[in-house]
């Protein structure tokens, strides 16, 4: 029964992460229609940006984080308005390549400045909670507190307040929006800079608890897209759900079958969800 | 324009193929020889690509598993069962058409970037079989000590494939073959409904054509494409890991493709021969390779989308067209 909670907490701190990731991903997805395949490397970057400010002004994790986050934001401004907003215009198909620039210079210029061998990151927290037979590490926790933070954060801006709202509304229904006067431009420099933010915020979060490398974002990458696609793409709350199933999906596969099932079972709950229900499980927008 | 002139596209054809001939002749070292065969092999690659990405608009990121499946499948015919090349290249290709139609099929129904997303999983999904088949595939030692072509026994005479100039020779053929083919597509009623579908694909169906099918067909063969290439790549290297069947090596077939010239044929070539060209001269910095590459991608699909290929059209247009206007 232990063995089964402990799995069950390895789970929802991974399904934090992907969940981190993942939102971001839908929310340009919902506002750009471009599947941004960088999005797992700026979760590496963001796990790069606390690695490099640790080491150079030494650990405040809270200091580190909220400056991580604020680099992460203007990187996204960047991007989009230096590699996005040209193509916009363009085929289609044009953006998706641009994303795939992206994913490689981001990893080729971290390999350039940090070499490409494993970084640690100092944990703010090093306390081992135990509740009951099942343990968890102080950083774990903070994880799962953090990600809850962010979420609770990000629901209430895009419910509550006006940008927000029109961000909402843009990826409900474009051309209304458009109607009633909403900026394009302005809603996908907003959507990318939250989306880069979650990313760094995710990377944040996780540096302290696994090593930081340079391939490191490819798997939340992909295991994000799978969860997007789960809950339909451009929907919040169903990336959200699809990040637990998925993380689940991986946790259990590995402990109960294989590793090698990990992958499979991912990317088989993707593909058959993409055959059978390919608005998603919530269908459209939930 | 001139009258009876030949045609620009007409004389650098011309001059590439006979510097293409030449090449064994005219490399002083067998690194630059060595170099020419690794360029040919990257450009069956993009062409295989090219049959899909640049024709059909799908842009496929399954051709690093699927050139690593006909890599895989030649690798352990040839060493576990010691099977001929010339059996097991057909062979080879075969498998990997199917496994290109098993992919093909779920994934051509979706459009855009579901497509995109789709391969990207089921090239995760292949690296992984090969990862742990350890008993035939070797798992992450790879395989090695694969052979070559070696040599066709004939009745009158033998054909030797041992030297690196002949195996050079050989994958030129092939690259000849495939462009052929390519161009066959290209003018072929598939290819005119693949360029139709990359337009307006709900536009295709409403005027009675299968896009499915032509989809599925144009993918069958582009797996084939690739798995040969992947044939041909294991037979020359020698020595065979994962990693060659990784998505990135369909990420750089597809930054190659892009610097070259999305559908163009001159442009499968081009495109391998700079970028390659580029990171032999930056090889102190062996890192900077991902970087360049993805800084090229982003760069040219900005303000070159037609690539190297589109670039040089432009020019030549420039330099000669009011010349020739004025006359």
């Amino acid at each position: 029964m232990a063995e089964l909670l402990q799995q069950v907490l390895n789970a929802l701190v991974l399904g934090c992460i992907y969940c981190l990731v993942a939102s971001g991903l839908t929310l340009v997805y919902g506002i750009m229609h471009v599947p941004n395949f960088a999005q797992g490397n700026l979760y590496m970057a963001g796990a790069y940006v606390v690695f490099l400010l640790e080491s150079l002004f030494g650990i405040n994790y809270w200091f580190v984080f909220l400056a991580t986050l604020l680099i992460m934001g203007a990187v996204g401004w960047a991007i989009e308005r230096v590699c996005f907003r040209p193509v916009r215009n363009a085929p289609h198909v044009n953006s998706f390549v641009v994303a795939l620039g992206v994913l490689m210079a981001i990893e080729g210029l971290i390999v350039i400045f940090f070499g490409a061998d494993y970084k640690e990151v100092e944990a703010p927290w090093k306390r081992i909670v135990d509740c009951g037979g099942v343990t968890i590490g102080g950083q774990r926790l903070l994880l799962i507190l953090g990600t809850l933070l962010t979420m609770a954060i990000l629901q209430y801006f895009i419910k509550r307040t006006k940008k927000g709202m029109s961000l909402d509304a843009m990826s409900q229904n474009r051309e209304l929006a458009l109607v009633v006067g909403i900026n394009v431009n302005q809603m996908s420099l907003l959507a990318f800079m939250i989306s880069t933010g979650l990313a760094g915020v995710a990377g944040a979060l996780m540096a302290p608890v696994s090593f930081v490398y340079p391939a490191m974002g490819m798997t939340p990458l992909l295991v994000a897209f799978a969860a997007v696609i789960f809950g339909g793409m451009g929907n919040l709350s169903g990336a959200v759900l699809g990040s637990f199933v998925m993380a689940g999906a991986q946790v259990f596969s590995t402990q109960y079958l294989s590793s090698v099932f990990s992958d499979i079972a991912i990317f088989g709950i993707m593909i058959a969800i993409l055959l059978f229900r390919p608005k998603g499980i919530l269908g459209g927008r939930g | 324009m001139t009258r009876a002139s030949v045609s620009p596209k007409f004389l650098f054809s011309i001059v590439g193929m006979v510097f293409l001939i030449i090449v064994p002749e005219i490399a002083t070292t067998g690194f630059f020889l060595h170099m020419a065969t690794v360029i040919l092999l990257w450009t069956i690659l993009c062409l295989s690509l090219n049959v899909i990405f640049g024709y059909g608009g799908q842009l496929s990121l399954a051709h690093g598993g699927l050139f690593g499946v006909g890599a895989y499948v030649y690798g352990v015919l040839a060493t576990k069962l010691g099977i001929h090349f010339w059996l097991a290249f057909p062979a080879a290709g075969i498998v990997t058409g199917i496994v290109g139609l098993l992919i093909g099929i779920p994934s051509l129904r979706l459009k855009g970037p579901y497509f995109v997303i789709v391969t990207l999983g089921f090239n995760i999904i292949l690296v992984a079989i090969i990862r742990n088949l350890t008993s035939l595939t070797g798992g992450v030692n790879g395989l090695v000590g694969i052979p070559g072509p070696g040599i066709i026994p004939g009745p009158f005479f033998a054909l030797d494939f041992n030297s690196k100039t002949s195996q050079y020779y050989l994958i030129l053929f092939f690259l000849l073959v495939f462009w052929l083919v390519m161009y066959f597509i290209r003018d072929s009623r598939i290819g005119k409904c693949l360029a139709a579908i990359k337009e307006d694909e709900d536009l295709c169906q409403s005027v009675g054509i299968n896009t499915m099918w032509v989809k599925v067909q144009t993918f069958l063969l582009s797996s084939i494409l690739a798995g040969l290439g992947g044939v041909l790549y294991a037979s020359y290297i020698g020595v065979l890991a994962p990693d060659d069947a990784s998505f990135h090596v369909g990420f750089d077939a597809l930054v190659y493709l892009t610097v070259g010239g999305i559908g163009s044929v001159v442009g499968t070539i081009l495109g391998p021969v700079v970028m390659i060209l580029i990171s032999e001269f930056l090889q102190a910095f062996v890192e900077i390779r991902l970087f360049i590459n993805g800084l090229a991608l982003v760069i040219l699909i900005i303000f070159m989308p037609q690539g190297l290929r589109g670039g040089v059209a432009y020019l030549w247009k420039r330099l000669f067209q009011t010349r020739g206007n004025a006359t």
